[in-house]
């Protein structure tokens, strides 16, 4: 803007060069004028010249032949007049003037003037320069009177001179440029309206071209009317955004941003975590949807106080609208038990990340929550301004950990257990001196029982660890279904007979071949054969029923022992699970018996489902699709 | 020892150990009643007196803390040496079990039963010279 090229507008230049040129064109075109109608007047002269020459010829003839020289002077000085000549004479044949346009040259010697001459016939011209510094053309002709020769006609006319021309030509150039002058001014005022709108918009332009950045250039929306200043103004407008003047990069980051936060918006909402803000006193100042869901509390006291929502993410204005009374852990310790000794409540943890869990009762719920809680650092401030909260429902996951410490436990308690006994008795056998070779025997078959139930224990582990990974894999082979009810069943006896329960079996006579994998069903039947007996007290019943319906094979395995509550009988194909029943508690087991029961049923395609009264007895049923190889 | 029968309460809920247990301490010489819970390990301590009890640590219906704890609300059985087996080597802090629930000793699962008699018969003379 500065710059001293830039003083003098695109405009201004464009009407400048258009006078410019417009000018030139005009002037050349007047000069070529000038020069034409010089040459076209020069011949017209001549012509001219040559015809007043024919004149005279015959009007002096005629009047020689009649009058003789009598009225000759007269004649030459009308007859100059008339046609306007520098001078008419006739010469004699003895070379003096006969008669002269200047009359007190008659009689006197004619002069011979020097000069270029021409001639056309008996038609002589002479150009010459005179005293008074004109160029004189004079034409010669003879004249003749019944073909006699009787004198010379001279006639002579001032050929118009150049600079003569020139400033006769002056007189009329007002007139004649004055037309083409006033039509290029209009031209220009034309056009320096219509290149109005572009100075403002080059003026910026130029701006924006010699500015070391864009974005430390403002862009004005230009006054004047027009299409281009409108089309200039709606670019304007459009990258002011309504905001006034910003510039390029602060106007990019902002919709890019505004994309960014609604973005953020979503992905917050979509979150099943809790997330909130909170300033120094715990007021919320934005929350997701997962929130209120977590702490149904923090609805209310929002209402309450008509604060924000915490359904929808909310920026609050400030702390300043903010009460003591809707503090987050208000909230909290409306549903949860926040105890004093939290660190949540401690002054000292405010400017430190904590993590804490909390225990809730809902109804007949008992949840966790896990809250962390980490200082809000804004990049403006060195000190933390508020908190950011996440809340996380661990329940399941404390449950599945519960779960799993249980089952490490039972675990160790079930490999310790057969390990204890098998040292206990081998060492007793070594060390203390039994002669008894029955006794012997007795110690030697619980040895190799308590291996047995220590190799199927691991067998089950590995079966557990196999299906958590989800490659339990069966190996199908066609099977005779009565053999293999056949083994499952005298598996269980002696346990039956040990256990004094009586057992009953209804197998249909007829069986059909099924495509399954016969080492896995059979482990599961008496699976749940082996809990049916575990589980009913002495004296009670197990039955093993076994129908073939259309499509699919139907073993139940019934008992009158313990049952299982209608809390438990949802989690008993869970992995790790045993109930709280003490009865259940007495026994041994491993908590993965059914779960992988189940397993094995699901990957056959079936289904296994239990029906359970407690105190009166469970039945277990298996449902297998009769498929054949 | 010889003279008197040393009788001692045993209170595992695993037959085969038991068993394995009574066989032991018998041929050390000793009288042995066997319980296979907690609940009727102390109802058998109630009606008898025993000079040491060795007790399995996880029980169904009453555990051997719970029953080391009871026994030792009762008089007679203040300072009587208390044994714990225990399948539960590490996640048991032992150290602490003596001063809380006034266990004497414990041997963790797989164990010698040459260990357990050597343990028992320490504990005996000890608690013989406490009482003398």
């Amino acid at each position: 803007m500065d710059s001293p090229s830039s003083h003098i507008g695109l405009p201004q230049r464009i009407t400048g060069y258009f006078l410019l040129f417009g000018i030139a064109a005009t002037l050349w075109l007047g000069l070529g004028v000038y020069y034409a109608s010089c040459r076209i007047s020069r011949e017209r002269s001549e012509s001219a010249c040559l015809r007043i020459l024919g004149h005279v010829i015959r009007s002096l003839n005629l009047d020689y032949m009649q009058h003789g020289d009598a009225h000759l002077q007269s004649l030459v000085e009308n007859q100059c007049r008339d046609y306007n000549l520098a001078y008419l004479a006739v010469i004699g044949l003895d070379g003096k003037y006969l008669a002269h346009s200047a009359s007190h040259r008659v009689g006197t010697k004619a002069t011979e003037p020097a000069g270029a001459t021409e001639s056309w016939g008996d038609v002589q011209r002479v150009r010459f320069v005179n005293e008074d510094s004109a160029i004189l053309q004079e034409y010669r002709a003879p004249l003749r009177a019944a073909d006699q020769n009787f004198g010379t006609v001279r006639l002579a006319i001032i050929e118009p001179n150049s600079w003569h021309a020139f400033w006769t030509a002056t007189h009329y150039a007002p007139i004649a440029l004055i037309g083409p002058f006033a039509f290029l001014m209009i031209g220009a005022v034309v056009l320096g309206k219509l290149t109005r709108p572009v100075e403002d918009i080059d003026r910026q332009l130029r701006r924006v071209a010699t500015a070391p950045s864009v974005a430390g250039c403002e862009l004005l929306e230009t006054e004047v009317h027009g299409p281009a200043a409108i089309g200039w103004n709606r670019l304007v407008h459009s990258w002011s955004k309504g905001s006034g003047q910003k510039d390029l990069q602060e106007r990019l980051s902002e919709s890019l941003s505004s994309m960014r936060v609604k973005k953020l918006e979503m992905v917050l909402d979509g979150l099943s975590d809790g997330i909130s803000t909170t300033d120094q006193d715990g007021s919320i100042l934005l929350a997701n949807s997962a929130l209120a869901a977590l702490i149904p509390t923090l609805g209310q006291l929002a209402n309450e106080g008509n604060r924000a929502e915490p359904s929808t993410m909310r920026k609050q204005n400030g702390p300043n609208g903010s009460s003591k009374s809707h503090r987050i852990l208000d909230a909290l310790k409306r549903g949860w038990v926040v105890p004093d000794s939290c660190p949540l409540v401690d002054p000292e943890t405010t400017e430190r990340p904590v993590v804490v869990e909390l225990e809730g009762h809902f109804g007949e719920d008992r949840r966790i929550l896990r809250v962390t809680r980490s200082p809000w650092i804004e990049p403006e401030h060195q000190h933390s301004t508020g908190h950011l909260w996440t809340f996380r429902d661990i329940t399941q996951q404390k449950l599945a950990e519960e779960m799993r410490n249980q089952f490490v436990n039972t675990a160790t308690h079930e490999l310790r257990t057969p390990l204890a006994n098998i040292k206990a008795y081998a060492e007793t056998l070594v060390l203390a001196d039994v002669p008894d070779i029955e006794q012997q025997k007795d110690f030697l078959n619980t040895i190799s029982a308590e291996a047995t139930r220590l190799a199927r224990f691991v067998d089950d582990l590995l079966s557990v660890s196999r299906m958590e990974v989800g490659s339990l894999s069966l190996s199908k082979q066609t099977t005779n279904l009565a053999r293999l009810l056949d083994e499952a069943v005298k598996k269980v006896r002696p346990l039956m007979k040990e256990r004094k329960t009586s057992f009953d079996v209804f197998i249909p006579e007829k069986m059909p071949e099924l495509y399954l994998d016969k080492d896995k069903i059979t482990t599961t039947l008496v699976n749940l054969l082996g809990n049916a007996i575990k589980y009913t007290p002495q004296g009670g019943h197990v039955a093993l029923r076994v129908k073939v319906l259309k499509e699919q094979l139907e073993i139940s395995v019934e008992d009158t022992g313990i049952g299982i509550s209608q809390d438990e009988i949802k989690h008993v194909f869970d992995k790790f699970f045993r109930s709280k029943d003490s009865r259940v508690q007495e026994e041994t087991g491993s908590g993965l018996g059914l779960p992988l029961a189940y397993e094995v049923v699901r990957l056959h395609g079936g289904t296994i489902t239990v029906e359970s009264v407690l105190d009166k007895g469970s039945t277990f049923t298996v449902i297998l699709p009769l498929v054949t190889a | 020892m010889e003279n008197t029968r040393a009788r001692i309460l045993v209170a595992e809920d695993n037959p085969a150990l038991a068993a394995v247990i009574e066989f032991n301490l018998r041929r050390a010489g000793c009288a042995v009643t066997r319980m296979r819970n907690g609940r009727l390990a102390l109802e058998a301590a109630m009606e008898e007196d025993f000079d040491l009890v060795v007790t399995d640590h996880q029980m169904p219906e009453m555990t051997g803390i719970e029953l080391c704890e009871r026994l030792r609300a009762l008089p007679q059985y203040m300072d009587t040496p208390i044994i714990m087996l225990t399948a539960k080597g590490l996640e048991l802090d032992m150290s602490n079990l003596g001063e809380t629930v006034g266990v004497s000793e414990y041997l963790s699962k797989p164990f010698s039963p040459a260990e357990l008699v050597r343990k028992i018969e320490e504990c005996l003379i000890s608690s013989c010279a406490i009482t003398s």
